[in-house]
Formats: C-alpha cells, structure tokens, sequence
C-alpha cells in the first residue's frame, strides 16, 4: 500500500500545484467566472484518451468501464454536482484542501463520511429501486460504433485531440468574455498554442 | 485578480493524464477516490447486514490510501511553494460572496454530504467517472459528467449569482 500512498502523494501536489483543489475555482468554475478546473479536465481527458487508448491497443493495459445506469447516474450526477457547488470541494481535491491548511475541507470530509455510511444503510433499497433503474452494460463511445483494434485507437485518438482543442477553445471564449484584457495578458502567458 | 496556480491548466491536465496512465500501468485500475469515504465510514461505525462494503471494499481501501497519500503531497507542495494557509473560511467566501463563517460551516456539512451521496449513487465522482472514466470515454461517466455539470450550475446560479461581486 506504500506505493498507493506515494502515487497519491504525486496526485495530490499535482491537484494542489495546479490550486485545482481550491473552493474559489470550484465554485468560480460553476458560476463562469473562472474556468481553470474545466479546462485542466479536458485536457486530463484529451490527453488521457490519447494515452490509454494507445496502451490498450498495445496490450499494456486493460480497460475499467463503470457500469451505465442512465437513471441513477443522472440523478446521483445531479446531487453530486449540487453537493460540489454547496461545499466548494470534490471528493478528491478535499484532503489536498486540508494538507494545505484548509479547515472548511476536514468538515467536509466528516459530513462525506457520514453520507457515506448513510448510503451504506440505503443502498439495498436503493439499487433494486427505480432510482437506480436498469444497467445498460459498461460501453464506451467506441464500443457504441461496435469498434475494434486499429479502427478503436484512432478514434479513441480522434476524440481525445477533439477534447484538447474544447480546452483551447474554452481558453479562448474566457479570455474573451470572461476575463478582462490586461488580466488576460498578465494569467497564464505562456500556455503554448 | 484570479488567483494564479503554480502550474497552469495545461500542463496540470497534462500531468493528470500520466499519473493516471501510471496508476493502470502499475496498479492495473483507475484512480478514483469517492468508495474511500463509505469505506471509511464503515470501518468507524460498522453497519449490520451490510451488503454494500464487500462490494466496495478492495477499491474504498486502495483509495482511502491514495487520498492519504494526497493530503501528504498537498502539505509538502504547498510548504515548498508557501501557499499552505491555515484558515477556516476561504478569503473567496468572505470576499467575492460576502458570505461568513456560520454559512460556511453550514454549507461545508450540507454539501459534504450530498456530494458523497450523489457520488456513490452514481458509482463514482470527479476522478473516478469524470476524470479516469472520461479518458477511457466511457458512456456512463461523460453522462455522468453532463448531469453533474447541470446540477453545478443549477447550484451556483441559484445560490451564489446575486452575492457575486468582483
């Protein structure tokens, strides 16, 4: 579990390096104003894509596709996105929030405990309920156009770059409507592209 | 002004990306971090005719170490680049929403919990669906995704729009 701990360890001083374990970028992120962990995510996600799907095609990893339950992920996606606004932090980013001396964090972890141990008593109900509804296996995109082999790379790839150009794109619309032109010169000048 | 990271969007996605590759490559699964707070939970008040903890046990351990490896390299990272501030209510609570200590507290408890609940309603939260799911472009998770994004601006438009000031 040493190795756990320290590949945690590097996870969390990227999350805190990048300040994406802040409150003020979380809710700034949701009201528009500033979108620093949206586009990190695209690019994590772009990115990502292109680097999975190439070491899937080459035998070097295996694929872990959540289950798709359209009803109670919509609906656990809607709370946790509520939940995310209200306390400012993901489930994540709350111990890097504290590491850096962020107390309002620690209480957010007791209370996602708690809703922890609540679900754990609800979860019988809940996934034999019409809130969890019917699972539809665990597809990915490209196994939705039924691909395989070299076909599945290059789209995997293809939607990755696609994810990457979103991030530059949402750069783009928040340099332009978001943030003020000499704040824009003076933030992040050295992006490359 | 914005706060300016240390590492900026870029290359802190970038970085998120390879870590995540490492963590397939060595640790043969995703990185995830929401089954660590059931899981935690359950170790401290153990629940009868539980049948969601041996579901979630092997990873709500695995990830339980993981967010504990996070904390450490969150206090060293920001020790080193002296941006570690022991403080209760964000300066962006007091400041920009003009929002105090009692709301926060409230609202850190309240939200704390949905966020967990929706989390495991869903089968899993930023990193786990968003993050390690949307790379591997997994249905579930970028559905997952759209909801959670709807419920954040939902939220915040209807809770923090009007005390917003620059």
């Amino acid at each position: 579990m040493i190795k756990v701990f320290i590949l945690g360890a590097i996870f969390g001083a990227i999350m805190q390096l990048g300040f994406l374990d802040r409150l003020s970028k979380v809710i700034g992120a949701f009201l528009l104003k500033d979108l620093t962990i949206p586009k990190a995510l695209m690019i994590a996600m772009g990115v990502g894509a292109v680097f999975l799907y190439s070491a899937e095609y080459f035998g070097l990893i295996q694929f872990h596709i959540k289950p798709f339950y359209p009803v109670g992920v919509a609906l656990g996606g809607l709370i946790f996105g509520i939940g995310m606004v209200i306390v400012g932090y993901c489930p994540g980013s709350m111990p890097e929030a504290v590491g850096e001396g962020r107390m309002d964090a620690l209480l957010g972890i007791i209370s996602g405990v708690i809703g922890g141990i609540i679900f754990t008593i609800y979860y019988p109900v809940y996934h034999s309920s019409f809130l969890h509804g019917n699972t539809i296996g665990a597809p990915t995109l490209t196994d939705l156009f039924g691909l395989e082999g070299l076909a599945k790379l290059l789209t995997g790839i293809a939607i990755g770059m696609t994810f990457v150009l979103l991030a530059f794109l949402i750069d783009r619309l928040e340099r332009k409507y978001i943030l003020k032109e000499e704040e824009a010169e003076s933030l992040d000048g050295h992006v490359p592209g | 002004m914005r706060e300016k990271p240390i590492i900026n969007w870029f290359w802190a996605g970038i970085l998120l990306a390879l870590i995540n590759l490492i963590v397939f490559l060595v640790e043969h699964r995703p990185i995830g971090a929401s089954t660590a707070f059931p899981y935690l939970g359950n170790l401290l008040f153990p629940v009868i005719n539980n049948e969601y903890l041996p579901e979630i046990e092997k990873s709500g351990r695995w990830e339980l170490w993981f967010l504990a490896g996070g904390f450490l390299g969150a206090v060293i990272t920001s020790l080193i680049t002296r941006t570690f501030r022991f403080t209760f209510t964000p300066v962006y609570w007091e400041k920009r929403l003009k929002l105090g200590r009692k709301s926060r507290i409230l609202f850190a408890f309240f939200g704390g919990f949905l966020l967990i609940f929706g989390a495991r309603m869903a089968g899993g939260c930023t990193s786990g669906h968003m993050f390690s799911g949307g790379m591997q472009l997994a249905v579930s998770s970028l559905w997952f995704g759209i909801f959670a994004f709807a419920g954040g601006l939902l939220a915040a438009h209807l809770i923090y729009r009007r005390r917003y000031t620059e």
